[in-house]
């Protein structure tokens, strides 16, 4: 029974090692083709517009809705904090450093992977269920410049671009909480902003963003593809990717606080 | 004509610089009917998206189908969908067609003279194959094909 056991954690062990290394192995592919010239013709950015488009400018109303939403509240509850704690003087570098480096681009990548990457998931997997792929494959087309790369780098242009529109709603409404409690004008306001923000801010912002915007159409692609060949095999399809996918925007999460700790 | 799936099969696999034309190569469904034949002349030529489609409307108007040039696949009927096939295969760079078991992916045809009518309205120098199984061999007796064995 133990040895059942051992062998079981062992088996899992070596099945969970080899499907990070295929998806390792799938995602140097994918970006050594993001790099190829030749990746890219009109048809593939014809697909990367329609996908930047379904991504980031269909959601734009509902997500600034609820950027000003949330991010009212959480930014108010952020100066509220560091009234609470004496730390007026240092309240610039708090919202920025909150707003910028870790609040704007989580938020975007889970809404962006709720809405989207669950949509992409199952479009590769209703594609290669239906034999679509394999179409692609007999017209040599090459799916990884056709299909994967242009919704690649749809997620990485979308997250970013979200994630700063999001910053911004938050910093706007970051005000009028600095009013309330402090009773800071507008132009001090934005002073204070501007003296805070440091190029380290903008670059985590971006980099940190594109990374979530990678992973983001990476993994669902992937689980995607490995769709066995029938409709009930859609759904865990797109469960297995979500979970993955959700592992790996927290890991990307930590290890980002990791690396400005150090 | 083939007796067995599997010799059909084995058949098509010999093929080399062959479009196929078959029930497991469909059109693609998140795409429209033009972008479905405009997509191969974007991918291996290079050609600007909106040329590509342009060259694709004029294959459809020669087929009297330039209606259903912004339609998806699910809302065309068989032979809409074979032909959108059949012109994403002449839009191909390999100079030979072979079109599978046409009864099956059009189940309306009544004879094959309908693919024929539709082949020489498309003015294609690409050499056209049309390959069945035996027990089809009625639908072509009488038309003016040659029947291989």
């Amino acid at each position: 029974m133990i040895t059942n056991f051992i062998e079981n954690i062992g088996n899992s062990a070596i099945r969970a090692g080899s499907s990070f290394y295929e998806a390792i192995k799938f995602a140097v592919i994918c970006i050594v083709h993001m790099l190829h010239p030749k990746s890219y013709n009109p048809a593939m950015i014809m697909v990367l517009t329609k996908q930047i488009y379904f991504t980031a400018v269909q959601i734009i109303p509902f997500f600034t809705f609820l950027a000003f939403l949330f991010g009212s509240i959480i930014i108010g509850f952020v100066v509220s904090l560091a009234f609470e704690y004496s730390l007026q003087d240092q309240i610039g570098s708090i919202i920025i450093n909150f707003t910028l480096d870790e609040f704007a681009p989580f938020f975007t990548a889970l809404l962006i992977s709720l809405r989207s990457s669950t949509a992409v998931n199952t479009e590769i997997a209703v594609m290669k269920v239906n034999h679509e792929l394999s179409t692609l494959e007999h017209f040599k087309i090459d799916l990884i410049d056709y299909l994967f790369i242009p919704r690649i780098f749809a997620g990485m242009i979308s997250v970013t671009s979200l994630s700063l529109i999001f910053a911004i709603i938050m910093l706007s409404s970051g005000y009028i909480f600095t009013l309330f409690y402090m009773g800071m004008d507008l132009n001090s306001y934005v002073k204070m902003l501007i003296s805070s923000i440091e190029v380290k801010d903008l670059s985590v912002l971006v980099l940190k963003s594109a990374a979530f915007g990678f992973v983001i159409m990476l993994i669902p692609i992937y689980s995607g593809l490995k769709t066995m060949q029938s409709y009930s095999a859609i759904p865990i399809s797109v469960l297995n990717g979500m979970v993955k996918l959700f592992i790996a925007i927290f890991a990307i999460e930590v290890l980002s606080l990791l690396l400005q700790l150090l | 004509m083939f007796q067995h799936y599997n010799e059909l099969d084995k058949y098509l696999n010999t093929l080399a610089n062959t479009t196929i034309i078959k029930e497991n190569i469909p059109l693609i469904s998140n795409l429209n009917i033009l972008e479905n034949i405009a997509i191969i002349k974007e991918v291996h030529a290079n050609k600007p998206v909106i040329e590509a489609e342009q060259e694709a409307l004029e294959f459809l108007k020669l087929l009297s189908l330039e209606e259903i040039a912004k339609k998806r696949v699910p809302e065309c009927n068989e032979f809409e969908i074979f032909c959108t096939m059949l012109l994403r295969a002449i839009m191909s760079e390999n100079p030979t067609i072979v079109i599978v078991t046409p009864f099956s992916l059009i189940t309306t045809l009544t004879g094959v003279q309908e693919i024929a009518d539709v082949i020489s309205k498309l003015n294609t120098k690409k050499d056209i194959i049309i390959v069945d199984m035996l027990n089809n061999k009625t639908n072509y007796e009488g038309e003016l094909c040659r029947i291989v064995e």
